[in-house]
């Protein structure tokens, strides 16, 4: 009803500059992208012309000299070849797409639990959550192990999954996300007769897609960077992953910085790369300016 | 108030039950189990074991399998299951199994992290099951595993014991040669002021293992005669403090050295910042891999010492938890990875030295070759032989002993704080540790 | 459909609480207890198992004297003693506070600002989103390194302070205990605030954009219209996010331990740190660590349940 007034409008009201910028604020953006990406690629630029470097070149301690004079990818084929980089690689992504798995299933389950039905002692069990995610994971270690060895879990990835199948900030993030849903849409499945499930399920879950994206990309990292769990619930070595067994490559007796950083650079591409996947779902449908920077 | 009510009830009935979930589980603690084993190494050398090492993998792959092939050619009834274990998490792993009852058959320790387990008599004690072998290993070795009731925690295995690298570099451009080399802690602190003086580069940087070696080669005694008392507020650990301090200032000591990370003192002398690190020979292969152009400008010498004392003495040792299942094999496996020519041919493909003495005596240990690495070895095989090694003046100063004082001194080596002051409260802060031990 | 253009005055900030509370009350009462059941079950299931059960045992170890190797008998009250007199846990805990006092809004304030100027334009393609929000995955390891390089005595900012003659001496960032653990805040804000910008977009998503246009066909500028259209809705998730700043702040461990040590002479030592050396490494009171965590916890268990009675006796008045 409003529209064709609102459009008029519009149409008489001179462009406004934010669409339009000036060369200088265009020119400002960039210097400030710039610098912003440099100073945070820099260390994994360091660590990736540090693997290119060959052996008899120095690698000095960060910067150094940025650009090695005889690139060599030697060093990759040495992270792959001294120890078994590929088992372990395929140990981390089968934990880690166990742990994203458990993680959204958990969160978002709980998340809903917590935010849109009001059950007794909610508020105990989110206390009780807040609270226990100030402890470090060290402390109840001992315990963990014994009750996963108790469940004979201990060398197996279900033992090393479980116990941290959903971090808290997951669940509590879906949970704020579910909040911040307006009440009208559920309000309005709800007169057309749906029940609960069938409204988290076609309603709600696709409204907060992008804290799901967040929970996913949260879920991983955290299970691709785990080290002392796994360390301590496996016994089986060909069954460490990739954080533990790039340990192996430094010691008392060798610690070839270069073998190091090629290690260092592929455990960090699939947490990249997932990422990369995930945030599209985040950064899609922002309010906001048409333009990208 | 019912909501509250009603809260509170469900607390309590959750509470309940988890205690009586709990209970139970404590009920059964492996703990007792434990200590009830006690030792039982007599029966026949057969059934499987489990041998962990200390991230040996995967430089000695092939060795310790081939060991582990020898020893099942000899045993045709025992199988050995080899693991492997990054340093990093060593520590960790060691506690949950232990609290879990779940340590391997034969593990590969260090002192340090053989500690806990010693003290509280979790491992079979070598003089009394393996005593005739006391002959065949260094002294100083023999003795460096002795935990309160424990006599000898830990078959000693294979051994580090440092020599002193110099940068020739800076050093010329100190107006210093290889032969000005200083043979104690208390010549290199002087000479450190020279350095300082001439070169951008510091002489050393200090570490928390250093440090403590530096206090007892100023003859600073760390404790009492039966490790119940600290003793660390003396006149030369005074002497000490105040020299580390005013080396500081001018530059002996790098800036950042006092809160840098372990290890950080072999990337220090790699990049030339440092004029001597004096450190096990094996961290040569690594300055070499990382930083050619410090390798080549490399010299050895002897280690650092006091008078009386040697130079200090790193062990791993093969120790069997009394909770193996199978204490017979795991033992005969430990005896037969000690022995003289196992050690030996450890010895000749990595930079450690064997603990045997038989091994030591063979001529790859004698001959100062032409390499540095050479002669690293030559040096620090001497040392081993002619025993002028020690290890720790007394058990009690381990790992957290040598981070407290550190810790303490850190601020008084910056000039932050005064020396009298630091020590006397690291005396204090040591004193309660130790007592908090023997309560 | 019903859902088209609801009147302004509903959709305004203001009244989503009230909204949110008739929905949780209706459907409160019209759910059976087995539908939360049967949404919370999984959850309580791995968490009463491997979470709550661990917790609980090692709460009851605090009142012994156990090592980290096993063992302990019963020393009752005596951990708490000692917690209690310990003049370094207490050091150890007003810098916990004050890291998080430092922290929680630093990284508030700087995540929403982030967030805000990404929503609104500054987005960049999605290659340079990537290697923007990389600290997120970036080995804490290698972020010690960096800044450890950043604040070395002769490293680049001491010469930026240099060269611009604001310093004489070079500023010891990482050894200077007034100064120490700032620097290592820094690292802490810098690597975290990536995951709570993208916590903040992904709220932000669900912004009404019908009310910020109008807002804006109204003549508001892009300041105000963000203060009192666009904050406002997602008022909850920037206080979830100060939560898990609060959270993140008084566990952190990693980057004072590998930047410092705790060190010099613990004046970077935060509870967590405190604990680990007492009761993990080189320390082994399990015993004393687990005292200490118990304490911890009881200590967000009361300020939470502070908040919440206060947030519900404030409802009942209503």
């Amino acid at each position: 009803m409003n529209s064709t007034v609102t459009s008029e409008r519009t149409a008489a009201r001179p462009r406004r500059s934010r669409e339009d910028p000036s060369a200088l604020e265009r020119g400002i953006r960039w210097t400030l992208m710039i610098i912003a990406v440099a100073v945070v690629i820099a260390p994994i630029l360091w660590q990736l012309s540090s693997s290119l470097k060959s052996p008899g070149e120095s690698v000095g301690e960060f910067p150094g000299s940025l650009v090695p004079e005889n690139p060599t990818l030697g060093n990759y084929v040495k992270a792959f070849t001294s120890i078994p980089l590929p088992q372990y690689f395929a140990n981390s992504a089968i934990i880690s797409a166990m742990g994203v798995t458990t993680n959204l299933v958990l969160a978002t389950l709980t998340g809903y639990a917590l935010a849109r039905i009001n059950f007794r002692g909610r508020g105990l069990y989110l206390t009780a959550l807040l609270a226990t995610a100030a402890l470090p994971f060290e402390v109840i270690l001992v315990s963990t192990l014994m009750v996963t060895r108790d469940l004979r879990l201990y060398d197996t990835f279900l033992g090393v999954v479980l116990p941290q199948a959903v971090s808290i900030i997951s669940i509590l993030v879906m949970r704020q996300a579910f909040i911040n849903i307006p009440a009208e849409l559920e309000e309005a499945a709800t007169v057309d007769g749906a029940g609960t499930f069938r409204i988290f399920w076609s309603i709600m879950l696709p409204s907060v897609r992008g804290s799901v994206a967040v929970v996913m990309v949260l879920g991983f990292l955290d299970s691709w960077d785990q080290f002392v769990w796994p360390l301590v619930v496996l016994s089986d070595t060909s069954k460490y992953p990739v954080t533990v067994g790039v340990e192996f490559l430094s010691g008392a007796f060798s610690a070839d910085q270069r073998v190091m950083a090629a290690a260092a650079i592929l455990v960090m591409i699939p947490p990249l790369l997932v990422f990369f996947f995930m945030q599209k779902q985040v950064f899609k449908g922002l309010a906001g300016g048409a333009l990208k920077g | 108030m019912s909501q509250l009510k009603r809260t509170g009830m469900s607390v309590s009935v959750a509470g309940l039950a988890a205690l009586s979930l709990v209970a139970c589980g404590l009920g059964g603690e492996p703990g007792d189990a434990a200590t009830a084993g006690g030792s039982n190494v007599d029966g026949e050398v057969t059934g499987a074991i489990t041998f962990q090492t200390m991230q040996l993998s995967p430089t000695f792959d092939d060795f310790i399998n081939g060991l582990i092939e020898d020893f099942e050619d000899e045993y045709p009834d025992a199988t050995v299951e080899w693991v492997d274990v990054p340093s990093a998490g060593t520590a960790q792993k060691i506690a949950a199994d232990a609290a879990s009852g779940n340590l391997a058959d034969v593990l590969d320790l260090d002192v340090a992290t053989l500690a806990p387990l010693a003290r509280d008599g979790r491992v079979l004690d070598m003089a009394e099951v393996a005593g005739e072998d006391e002959a065949d290993f260094v002294d100083t070795a023999w003795g460096m595993f002795a935990f309160g009731d424990v006599e000898v925690a830990a078959l000693p295995w294979y051994l580090n014991t440092p020599i002193l690298m110099m940068n020739t570099a800076v050093l010329d451009e100190a107006g210093l040669t290889p032969e000005d080399a200083p043979q104690t802690y208390r010549e290199m602190l002087a000479q450190a002021e020279v350095i300082a003086d001439r070169t951008d580069a510091a002489a050393f940087q200090p570490t928390v293992r250093e440090l403590l070696n530096m206090m007892i080669s100023y003859g600073v005694p760390m404790t009492n005669e039966d490790g119940t008392e600290a003793v660390v507020d003396t006149p030369e650990a005074l002497e000490l403090v105040e020299q580390l301090r005013d080396l500081y200032e001018v530059g002996g000591i790098p800036a950042d050295a006092l809160t840098a990370q372990q290890r950080s003192e072999i990337e220090t002398f790699q990049e030339g910042r440092t004029a001597y690190l004096n450190t096990g020979p094996s961290r040569l292969g690594i300055v070499a891999e990382n930083a050619p152009e410090t390798y080549e400008v490399v010299e050895v010498g002897e280690p650092l010492r006091s008078e009386d004392a040697g130079a200090w003495l790193v062990a791993h040792g093969l120790a069997v938890p009394t909770t193996s299942a199978n204490q017979a094999t795991a033992l005969a496996f430990a005896r037969f990875v000690a022995n003289a020519e196992n050690q030996l041919a450890l010895a000749q493909q990595s930079s450690v030295f064997p603990s045997n003495s038989g091994a030591l005596e063979d001529p790859f240990f004698a001959e100062p070759g032409d390499s540095v690495e050479e002669r690293a070895r030559a040096v620090a095989a001497e040392s081993l032989r002619s025993g002028a090694t020690y290890d720790r003046p007394h058990e009690a100063v381990d790992t957290e002993y040598e981070e407290e004082l550190w810790s303490q001194l850190q601020l008084a080596i910056m000039g932050d704080q005064e020396p009298a002051e630091a020590l006397a409260r690291a005396e204090e802060a040591l004193m309660a540790m130790l007592q908090g031990r023997s309560r | 459909m019903t859902l088209t253009a609801p009147a302004r005055t509903e959709r305004a900030p203001g009244a989503a609480r009230d909204r949110h509370k008739r929905t949780q009350r209706a459907l409160g009462k019209r759910n059976p207890w087995y539908v939360s059941a049967a949404f919370m079950a999984p959850v309580l299931a791995v968490q009463v198992t491997f979470l709550f059960v661990p917790l609980v045992n090692t709460f009851i170890l605090s009142f012994t004297d156990a090592q980290t190797i096993g063992g302990g008998s019963f020393i009752g009250l005596e951990n708490f003693q000692r917690l209690a007199s310990d003049p370094l846990f207490w050091s150890a805990t007003g810098r916990s506070v004050l890291y998080m006092a430092v922290v929680v809004p630093t990284i508030t304030a700087l995540s929403v600002s982030l967030a805000l100027l990404i929503n609104t334009g500054l987005r960049g393609s999605g290659v340079v989103r990537g290697i923007l929000f990389s600290p997120l995955v970036m080995p804490m390891a290698i972020v010690a390194m960096m800044f450890e390089w950043f604040y070395r005595s002769d490293g680049m900012i001491n010469q930026m302070l240099h060269a611009v003659h604001l310093v004489n001496e070079p500023v010891r960032f990482l050894s200077d205990p007034s100064i120490a653990l700032f620097s290592i805040m820094v690292v802490t804000i810098w690597k975290s605030s990536g995951l709570y910008t993208l916590i903040l977009l992904a709220a932000l998503q669900n912004t009404s954009k019908e009310l910020d246009e109008a807002a804006e066909l109204d003549g508001a500028g892009w300041l105000r219209r963000t203060w009192q259209i666009t904050l406002p809705q997602v008022r909850g998730t920037i206080v979830l996010v100060g939560i898990l700043a609060a959270i993140a702040a008084i566990r952190v461990f990693t980057e004072p331990y590998i930047m410092t040590g705790g060190g010099p002479s613990r004046t970077t030592e935060t509870i967590v740190l405190y604990l680990y050396r007492n009761g993990i490494a080189p320390g082994t009171d399990a015993g004393y660590a687990s005292a200490i965590s118990l304490f911890l916890f009881s200590v967000v268990v009361i300020i939470s349940a502070a908040r919440w009675l206060a947030t519900r006796r404030m409802d009942g008045a209503r």
